[in-house]
């Protein structure tokens, strides 16, 4: 059965209830919900902003750190590149040392060789000298100077037509003064040969393109003066004042003495060959 | 109030002319004197911090569930219709709950209070239809798909309200009633199982009568619904 006032009256009781737990309840719990919301997303943007700043931090530290280590990289890259043109410069300056300190062993060598060829030229002479006046002494039974004067003069006698022509006009434009140089003492009658052969040479007409024409005075006019040079290796010079006529060692001492050179050199270009090689073989060694 | 009597409207305890106080109303009234001041005691220090009180957090789940439950049927935001539908609902499953107690006759029982909650019902259906969409756009729906469904729409909208009143009345009394009857067979054990089996049909009669007026209300504001879904959308 329906009872219309207790129907009235739970319509009133319901609309009642409504508005208090409207005030009550669902007002405060709703705006306490919504306010926890507000304050969970409000602490979550927090937050969110914090990750993107510590993000933001991290990827700064990150370039920092990369920066530093790109400068670390370029600090060791000048400094590799630094010491390996102090190595370069150190290796190219022990080469140059090395360089002069050849070059010094070298002059070194070289000039010990001069000086040894020297001495040896000088005692080569001598023994030359010596074993020729011995031979032409026990052979021939006449002494070395002798046999060298009459050499001289019998070079004298074959002169070439050129070089007589050309003493013979030195001596019309000088004093008419010869001068004979010797190695060894000679003896008068040794003098008079070598007068007598150079006034001979002098007085006959020379047969060059002045032929014809005939000397300034007589030959015995010439002066002739004998004079002992220690620089003449057994010979003799006959010099006016300004052509000569000589015979001595010498010559064939040059020969010998470049004989000798030319085989020193040889040794002395192997000897440096062999170093070159060894140097060679060495460097590519070496890392 | 014996087997014979059906209702407890007609228990009457005081009556002066047609004005009468029967176990209808004084329990209506404890129901609400209880959830007032529930609803008082847990609001009275509220907190919005990440620490809160027993009967805040109850009152959160229970709250922040019909919320949920109204948003998901209208599509809308839940603000509007939290208070009726709430009330609604707080109320039928606190008396049906209540049910349990000795002594204790729930005004759901009585077809005077399940017609008033229906009357309610039929009340704000057009109210909020009206309040959503204007007097002519919900006059509109009644003539809808064509003007001859009027008179079925019409009958449609009363019959639904009696149907809703009379559903709730008729498990609740029957539910009582069955407990009283069998507690006359049998004493012992079975009229407990009875009421287990009431605790749970109260819930589920208050879940329904809420929901169909949910329905109901949503069906009369559904047009503003579908014209603005994005800003109605939860």
């Amino acid at each position: 059965m329906i009872d219309w006032f207790t129907t009235v009256a739970q319509i009133v009781n319901f609309l009642i209830l409504v508005a208090l737990l409207r005030y009550f309840l669902y007002g405060r719990i709703v705006a306490a919900m919504q306010q926890r919301e507000d304050e969970l997303a409000a602490r979550w943007e927090e937050a969110e902003r914090l990750r993107e700043q510590a993000q933001e931090e991290l990827a700064a530290a990150e370039s920092t750190r990369r920066q530093l280590e790109d400068q670390r990289e370029a600090l060791l890259a000048e400094i590799r590149a630094e010491v390996n043109q102090f190595r370069q410069e150190m290796l190219a300056r022990v080469r140059q040392e090395m360089d002069q300190q050849r070059q010094r062993w070298a002059s070194a060598i070289q000039e010990e060789r001069e000086s040894f060829l020297r001495d040896l030229r000088r005692t080569v002479a001598e023994q030359v000298v010596q074993i020729a006046r011995r031979v032409l002494a026990d052979l021939a039974g006449v002494q070395l100077e002798r046999q060298i004067v009459a050499h001289f003069v019998d070079r004298l006698r074959k002169l070439g037509s050129d070089d007589r022509a050309a003493l013979i006009d030195s001596l019309h434009r000088g004093d008419r003064a010869v001068t004979v140089e010797t190695s060894f003492d000679v003896d008068d009658q040794q003098r008079a040969v070598l007068v007598q052969a150079i006034r001979a040479l002098l007085a006959e007409p020379a047969d060059g393109p002045e032929g014809d024409s005939e000397p300034d005075g007589s030959p015995d006019d010439i002066e002739v003066h004998f004079q002992r040079s220690e620089d003449l290796l057994c010979g003799i010079a006959v010099s006016t004042n300004s052509h000569q006529v000589s015979w001595n060692l010498r010559h064939y001492l040059i020969e010998l003495e470049q004989e000798l050179q030319r085989a020193l050199d040889e040794e002395a270009a192997a000897q440096v060959q062999l170093e070159a090689d060894a140097t060679v073989a060495g460097q590519s060694v070496r890392p | 109030m014996d087997i014979q009597t059906l209702s407890p409207d007609e228990v009457i305890l005081w009556q002066w002319g047609f004005v009468k106080l029967n176990y209808t109303i004084v329990y209506t009234w404890l129901v609400m004197g209880l959830l007032v001041f529930v609803s008082w005691l847990a609001t009275r220090r509220l907190s919005s911090g990440p620490r809160i009180s027993h009967w805040q957090n109850l009152l959160e789940v229970v709250v922040g569930a019909i919320s949920k439950q109204i948003a998901e049927v209208t599509r809308h935001r839940p603000d509007r219709y939290l208070p009726f539908i709430g009330t609604l609902f707080l109320f039928i499953v606190t008396c049906n709950l209540l049910a349990v107690v000795p002594g204790f006759h729930p005004p759901t029982s009585s077809l005077s209070t399940t017609t008033a909650l229906a009357l309610c019902v039929l009340i704000a259906v057009p109210a909020y239809g009206i309040a959503s969409q204007g007097l002519w756009g919900y006059l509109k729906l009644y003539v809808q798909p064509t003007p001859l469904m009027l008179p079925f729409n019409i009958v449609g909208e009363l019959s639904r309200t009696l149907a809703l009143a009379v559903r709730l009345f008729g498990n609740m009394m029957s539910g009582a009633k069955i407990g009283a009857i069998l507690l006359a067979i049998a004493p012992l054990f079975f009229p407990i199982l009875m009421h287990v089996m009431g605790l749970l049909t109260g819930v589920i009669q208050a879940y329904i009568f809420s929901i169909l007026a949910l329905v109901y209300i949503a069906s009369a504001t559904r047009r503003e619904a579908e014209d603005q879904p994005d800003t109605d959308k939860e």
